[in-house]
């Protein structure tokens, strides 16, 4: 489970959100959607723990971030932009990954590849790759260690129609396993299609849409 | 241990090679060559006009003790070279959603560390390969004329130099060399953590830039004996403490030492604390 407890972010003088409580359940798809700038990507970033919020709580599976862990455990992300080294080829980037996060199985990093539909044989470097290519290897890298968590900042950017049908099924899959996922689109479609619950961001406040 | 290990050298690689394919790596790279290509030149010259004799480990000891004959700009250029750390790339993120705060600190730190060692493997190389063809066979010290017309020209290596051998004056050198360079690499780490990516790089660049500058000679010496560039190699340690470099090279490295720890103390403090961001878009 995610909660996030009375939440706030401000640089200096500006306030980005205030106030925000939110519980992630297990199962679920929760989306965020708002205009560009209103908050979702710096309330994901607080979730991770790569931006430390003013005031307030988040605890990731029973872990308060900054307190008992310093990023979220057992979690998957792209935020803003799926990020691998462009000289290196996808498999290579996700070993290097890999490497990191001491995943031991890396017939696995093969198996993710595919399963988003690229080749893993290929010697391709990513700064080759179109954008839709990247974010499909952006989703390989976030679930390759099978984390309980995923959190995805416009996972369907550069996506043709097809990529995002696959990505939707992917997605249904997951939450099948019981994953907890948590998705954020300036594209309230894309979201209402793959999402349980949705929140929207306005004026810095966070509401449940019906 | 093995996984750890792995993990900090996975996160190196990751750091390396989106830092040596950057262009301005490569640029500034073939600008540093071309500087010690110069200065290569320019001590063959010395060497052949007055009948030089040199053994390899001279030729090293010459160009470490004196920054490759040229600290100021290999210093300014290393600095543009090196001034964006960490690297703003979103692979950070990636890398360190596997990791946690101080490893991803070990892994900045590590990178310092080789980037200045990888620095100095490069320039001697490439500065010694050139010296080859102009050099005597032995060990030792020579480096004295052969031409008994030419007694006049002055040693290349200073009498108290010559009481140890080649090898522990270059492991001397060395010593003296790396320590500023890593802790110029460690003033715009420090700067960069704390959110103003350009502070050490205009700091540093107006310390290289003041004995140039300045009238050098009209500063009071006691600002003189605390810019660090006086400290910078063990030519210029000989110069502001003549015949007297060997007994304050041990307390300048030990000040290096002091004043690194302090650095590294105060990242820590930062990374604890700061909001991660390697992009201008994940600003937002």
């Amino acid at each position: 489970m995610i909660r996030v407890e009375n939440l706030s972010k401000s640089y200096g003088q500006s306030s980005i959100f205030e106030g925000i409580s939110l519980t992630l359940h297990s199962g679920t798809i929760s989306g965020l959607v708002g205009e560009n700038g209103c908050g979702k990507t710096t309330l994901m970033r607080c979730i991770c723990g790569f931006t430390r919020p003013s005031s307030g709580t988040v605890t990731v599976l029973d872990k308060v971030i900054g307190k008992d862990v310093d990023f979220a455990p057992s979690t998957g992300i792209i935020l803003e932009s799926s990020g691998f080294l462009p000289h290196f080829s996808a498999r290579k980037n996700l070993h290097l990954l890999a490497d990191i996060s001491g995943l031991k199985d890396k017939t696995r990093i093969d198996t993710v590849i595919r399963l988003v539909g690229l080749d893993p044989e290929s010697k391709k470097s990513i700064g080759k790759y179109s954008l839709g290519m990247c974010q499909r290897l952006g989703i390989a890298q976030a679930i390759m260690e099978n984390p309980q968590i995923l959190i995805l900042d416009e996972p369907f950017n550069g996506l043709d129609k097809d990529g995002v049908a696959d990505i939707h099924k992917l997605l249904q899959e997951l939450k099948s396993q019981g994953k907890i996922i948590l998705l954020a689109s300036h594209n309230s479609k894309d979201i209402s299609l793959a999402c349980d619950v949705v929140y929207e961001f306005r004026k810095g406040k966070l509401y449940q849409l019906e | 241990m093995l996984n750890k290990l792995r993990a900090t050298w996975a996160m190196l690689r990751g750091q390396m090679s989106d830092w040596f394919y950057s262009p301005r790596t490569i640029i500034m790279g073939v600008v540093i060559l071309a500087l010690a290509y110069i200065n290569a030149k320019s001590f063959e010259k010395v060497m052949l006009d007055y009948s030089l004799t040199a053994h390899f480990g001279e030729t090293v000891y010459a160009y470490l003790s004196s920054a490759f004959g040229n600290l100021t700009s290999i210093s300014a250029f290393f600095l543009i070279m090196v001034s964006e750390i960490p690297r703003r790339t979103p692979i950070q993120l990636n890398m360190l959603i596997r990791s946690n705060r101080m490893k991803w600190l070990r892994s900045q730190l590590l990178f310092c560390l080789v980037v200045v060692l990888l620095m100095m493997l490069l320039l001697t190389t490439f500065s010694a390969l050139l010296t080859m063809p102009y050099l005597t066979v032995g060990s030792g010290w020579s480096m004295r004329s052969t031409n008994p017309d030419l007694s006049w020209v002055p040693d290349f290596v200073p009498d108290y130099i010559r009481l140890i051998t080649p090898f522990q004056a270059n492991i001397l050198a060395c010593a003296v060399l790396f320590a500023f360079w890593f802790t110029m690499l460690l003033v715009i780490l420090l700067f960069s953590l704390a959110g103003k990516p350009n502070g050490g790089l205009i700091l540093y660049v107006s310390l290289l830039m003041l004995s140039v500058t300045l009238l050098w000679e009209q500063v009071p010496i006691w600002i003189r004996l605390i810019v660090p560039t006086n400290y910078a190699t063990l030519a210029n340690i000989g110069i502001v403490f003549p015949q007297r470099e060997l007994s304050i090279v041990p307390i300048a490295l030990g000040v290096y030492t002091a004043i690194d720890l302090l650095l590294i103390s105060g990242m820590v403090f930062i990374v604890k604390r700061m909001d991660l961001h390697f992009t201008r878009k994940d600003k937002a």
